[in-house]
């Protein structure tokens, strides 16, 4: 984890409520990733809770460099989550903006001690999995290989390997291994946009080593990703595997 | 191929897009040889690289938090030893200083071997117009001299080159005929340099750590010539930035067990060099006269402030191997001297408002995944520091990549629920249809690489309120 | 602009005051918060343990190691020699005196006789087991070219000096005159700057084959 990075404290009993942050991205393009969340999250009995008034965590304007624009946003974040005990994402870049980027983004200001507050009761929903219900094996039954891409903003929280043990362990499921695991996939968000040669040298350099095994699946941990590689796919000739978040697959193998 | 509008600003694009396939395959390639190499030298002979990494950080920041202190016990501890220490604050007086250094000794001919700090005062020029021949002696320098090229890499500079290359450069040269066996090239190579290492009145190197306590110079290197280079001809003259200090010689054990392991993966590289001073007298070798010279040139503008951290850096090289961007662009795609990930940090930020400006692009051409910090054997927190340069940028009204969308209507948007919730709701009734003809040019680049996501049918907040009212949990 | 050594260090009190005043930056006077990590590797002082593990590494690396007894080296080293045709080395006089003289090498150390030279007889004053590293303490009077300009290297090593780990290595150095300089030589000269292809012999020597008397 990088040393900068607020580490989740809070906790939740059986029972309690847990706030979901949907993501801007799934709440414009991919509603079946919070739906798949809300299920594996009422699987583990807990009531799931959805701030209709919440929009984006700011990550964009931050990383742009635009922090005014940023501040406001993640201040409407801020207020949006503030009586969430628990808040759990399905995404490592928008958990890693809340316990990474608003303590940088908020030195010098008022809301410091609020957003540090924010990212202690901030998880990433695999991490929640891995480390809050000290998950290692996952129910039911999912037929297929599978590729695991994990993606670069998990370095920026707690280190576990929960994705892994728990797509393993399902009934089923044949998880293999990225010859290049640590490889960016080339999306970054503005940078994609800036910089669209790069990234798609990146993003097809990652597709390939991707593909190598001849998965079924290429199941990652954030829908950025799996938005950049699905749109790169979908422009280059030959069969590609289905793209999913990780926690579409669990939420299937949940499924009668 | 995509020009740049904005004269003098590095385009990494533009740069990257006209490397060759060929070129980028063979950095794609090392660089995944090294990463590998990297992993298993650590987990088979450091069973405590993490806390290791820390310890190295904090031992190297307390240098640098306190270099005027430490500067000046290692300028008298190399004082004593004999050697001839001089402060030089920029490239001008850097060169000045070799320049005069080398005239007044007479000096014809010199011996180089690899010094990034070298390569960042364009010193070679200013030696060969004062009238000096100079001959590069790393087997990737005297490749990249012969080529008049630059390195693309700060530890094996010609990564992207092949054999191929190599060979038809030797042959162009007459340094050998044509042979592409990477033993033939390098014992070609061997032959030509060994009669430079004799004949040369100086030896230029660099020096990665001097130590404060004892004013031992520390080099690490494996092919050879920098300890020909520094003890064959009669003055050697080594220079190296004022962040290269260390406080005492039990500090380097930290270093010395990280640095080549994250550099090549090996445990040592084959010689690690203390030296001490110029020869005694008595002694049958060894240079008449040693100078040090520290160089600042904007060092010290990361001093005390929020970049301070990557005055940490040893020059390990690590960041450059596992980036995917330079991955992709390959080190000659940064356009500066330093490429990757430490080249993004300190290209704009030494040198002064010029070098600001000209390399503004080089931290925004990272799509921040947080590789390089992970790697970095002194926890540089290379990410952070990028994206304070990129908010720094925006402040100043640097230069920036263009098409990027302004982002306050965005703040507008998405501080205004209920905007926000019409438009996801209009997107998905109006698809994407108008948009795909709008007139941005980055996003129309976009559109030829990427296929766009679909609307959904049903959003998740129309799902969720369906299932509220139906009472379902 | 003013330039030299009094601005450089006027421009980093500068930046330090500064960054102290504006937070960035520790106060001066704060004591850093060092810790006691373990940067040992080995801390085997088994004789037979480090012998096997220094001749391990350097194996590895494609030099040799013979472990040989004292009364032995002469017969070994001139067998050697006698193998390789070697004619015209360069050796120390330490070296000579442990293994004998011999007609194949000479005493002399100027440059020409270095670079000319088919191979080097030398005696190292210690052996890191940890990597296989040689440790060649340049007292005065002592060549320093000896060890990387002939492309042959012909090392004694008494097995007693071997120490477990470079923190030994390093903690002998106090004992050194600060002027006095150190090489520490792990292996042969080698590159892989062409196509990432592992080369030996690119300046340095191509070649260490160690005579390492076990003579306890």
């Amino acid at each position: 984890m990088s040393t900068e990075s607020i580490k989740p404290t809070a906790r939740q009993k059986p029972g309690g409520a847990v706030h979901l942050m949907l993501t801007c991205l799934c709440d414009a393009f991919y509603p079946e990733v919070g739906m798949a969340a809300v299920r594996i999250l009422e699987h583990r009995g807990y009531k799931v809770a959805f701030e209709a008034n919440q929009t984006c965590c700011a990550q964009p304007a931050f990383n742009h460099g635009d922090w005014a624009a940023a501040r406001k946003v993640a201040r409407a974040t801020l207020k949006v989550f503030r009586d969430a005990e628990v808040l759990v994402t399905p995404s490592g870049s928008c958990a890693a903006m809340i316990r990474w980027g608003f303590p940088q983004l908020f030195r010098g200001e008022p809301e410091l001690e609020e957003a540090k507050a924010l990212g202690s009761r901030t998880w990433e929903l695999m991490e929640f999995l891995a480390l809050h219900e000290g998950l290692e094996a996952w129910p039911g039954k999912w037929e297929g290989r599978v590729v695991l891409h994990k993606s670069c903003h998990l370095r920026e929280l707690q280190p576990h390997n929960g994705s892994d043990l728990l797509l393993a362990s399902i009934k089923g499921l044949e998880l293999v291994g990225p010859k290049t695991p640590e490889q960016c996939c080339g999306f970054g968000g503005t940078f994609t946009v800036s910089f669209p040669w790069t990234s798609q040298e990146m993003g097809g350099n990652k597709l390939r080593d991707l593909s190598t095994t001849g998965p079924d699946v290429i199941a990652s941990t954030d829908m950025g990703c799996v938005m950049h590689l699905r749109g790169m796919a979908a422009k280059a000739p030959g069969v590609s595997p289905r793209l999913c978040h990780v926690a579409e697959i669990l939420a299937e193998s949940l499924s009668p | 191929m995509k020009q740049s509008k904005r004269v003098g600003v590095v385009d990494v694009e533009a740069i990257g897009i006209g490397k060759s396939e060929s070129s980028r395959a063979s950095v794609r390639s090392a660089s995944e040889k090294k990463v590998v190499s990297r992993a298993m030298a650590l987990e088979a002979e450091v069973e405590n690289s993490a806390d290791l990494r820390l310890e190295a950080a904090a031992r190297r920041q307390h240098v640098i938090d306190h270099l005027d202190e430490y500067l000046l016990a290692a300028e008298k501890s190399m004082t004593d030893n004999g050697i001839q220490v001089h402060w030089a604050a920029d490239q001008e007086e850097a060169q000045q200083l070799v320049v005069k250094l080398c005239h007044d000794a007479g000096v014809k001919r010199i011996a180089k071997s690899k010094s990034m700090v070298s390569e960042e005062i364009h010193l070679n020029g200013a030696l060969e117009a004062a009238g000096m021949e100079v001959v590069e002696t790393d087997l990737g320098e005297f490749v990249v001299q012969l080529d008049n090229d630059h390195p693309s890499h700060i530890v094996t500079p010609i990564i992207h080159k092949s054999r191929k290359d190599v060979a038809a450069t030797f042959a162009r040269e007459g340094i050998s005929e044509y042979n592409e066996d990477p033993e033939a090239l390098t014992m070609a190579a061997r032959r030509h340099l060994r009669s430079v290492f004799m004949s040369a009145d100086c030896g230029i190197t660099g020096a990665n750590f001097i130590v404060a306590e004892t004013g031992r110079l520390v080099t690490v290197s494996n092919e050879g010539n920098l300890r020909l280079t520094s003890n064959t001809p009669r003055l050697h003259i080594a220079m190296t930035g004022i962040e290269k200090i260390v406080a005492t010689e039990a500090d380097l054990a930290l270093l010395l067990k990280l640095l080549a392991r994250s550099a090549t993966g090996q445990s040592l590289t084959v010689y690690t060099q203390f030296l001490g001073g110029p020869r005694a007298s008595g002694d049958p070798d060894g240079p008449d006269a040693m100078h040090v010279i520290l160089l600042d040139n904007g060092r010290t503008n990361l001093l005390g402030g929020r970049y301070r951290e990557m005055l940490r850096c040893i020059r390990c090289g690590a960041c450059l191997n596992v980036c995917p961007v330079y991955r992709a662009v390959t080190g000659h795609g940064y356009g500066s001297v330093y490429p990757g990930p430490m080249g993004a940090i300190f290209s704009p930020l030494l040198g002064g408002e010029e070098s600001r400006r000209k390399y503004a692009y080089l931290p925004k051409a990272s799509s921040l995944c947080g590789a390089c910090e992970e790697v970095c054997p002194v926890a540089i927190p290379i990410p952070k520091m990028l994206v304070a340069l990129r908010e720094e940028s925006m402040r100043m009204h640097m230069p920036g990549p263009g098409g990027t969308p302004p982002w306050a209507p965005w703040s507008m948007l998405a501080t205004s629920p209920g905007i926000w919730k019409v438009a996801l709701e209009s997107g998905r009734a109006i698809g994407w249809g108008p948009a795909r003809i709008a007139p941005v040019a980055a996003f129309q680049r976009w559109l030829q690489h990427h296929d766009l996501p679909a609307w959904p049918r049903q959003s998740f907040r129309s799902w969720w309120k369906k299932r509220d009212a139906e009472g379902d949990s | 602009m003013s330039k030299g050594r009094d601005a450089i260090l006027a421009s980093i009190r500068g930046a330090l005051d500064a960054g102290r005043a504006a937070g960035w930056a520790p106060p001066a006077s704060q004591p850093p918060d060092f810790h006691d990590v373990e940067t040992r590797y080995l801390d085997d002082h088994d004789p037979e343990a480090l012998r096997v593990r220094f001749q391990d590494r350097l194996v590895k690396l494609g030099d040799s190691v013979r472990r040989i007894r004292v009364a032995d080296v002469q017969e070994e080293v001139e067998a050697f020699s006698r193998e390789r045709g070697l004619q015209s080395g360069v050796a120390e006089a330490a070296a000579i005196e442990l293994t004998g003289t011999s007609a194949r090498r000479s005493l002399a150390n100027d440059k020409t006789t270095m670079f000319a030279a088919d191979h080097a007889l030398v005696l190292a004053d210690y052996g890191v087991a940890e990597t296989g590293t040689l440790v060649f303490v340049h007292a005065p009077g002592r060549s320093r070219l000896i060890t990387i300009a002939p492309p042959l290297q012909l090392v004694v090593l008494r097995a007693s000096t071997l120490l477990p780990d470079l923190v030994d290595a390093l903690a002998i150095m106090r004992d050194v005159d600060p002027a006095n300089s150190v090489a520490w030589i792990t292996g042969s000269s080698r590159t892989a700057d062409i196509d990432g292809i592992l080369i030996r012999g690119a300046h340095g020597p191509k070649e260490l084959a160690i005579f390492m008397i076990e003579d306890a």
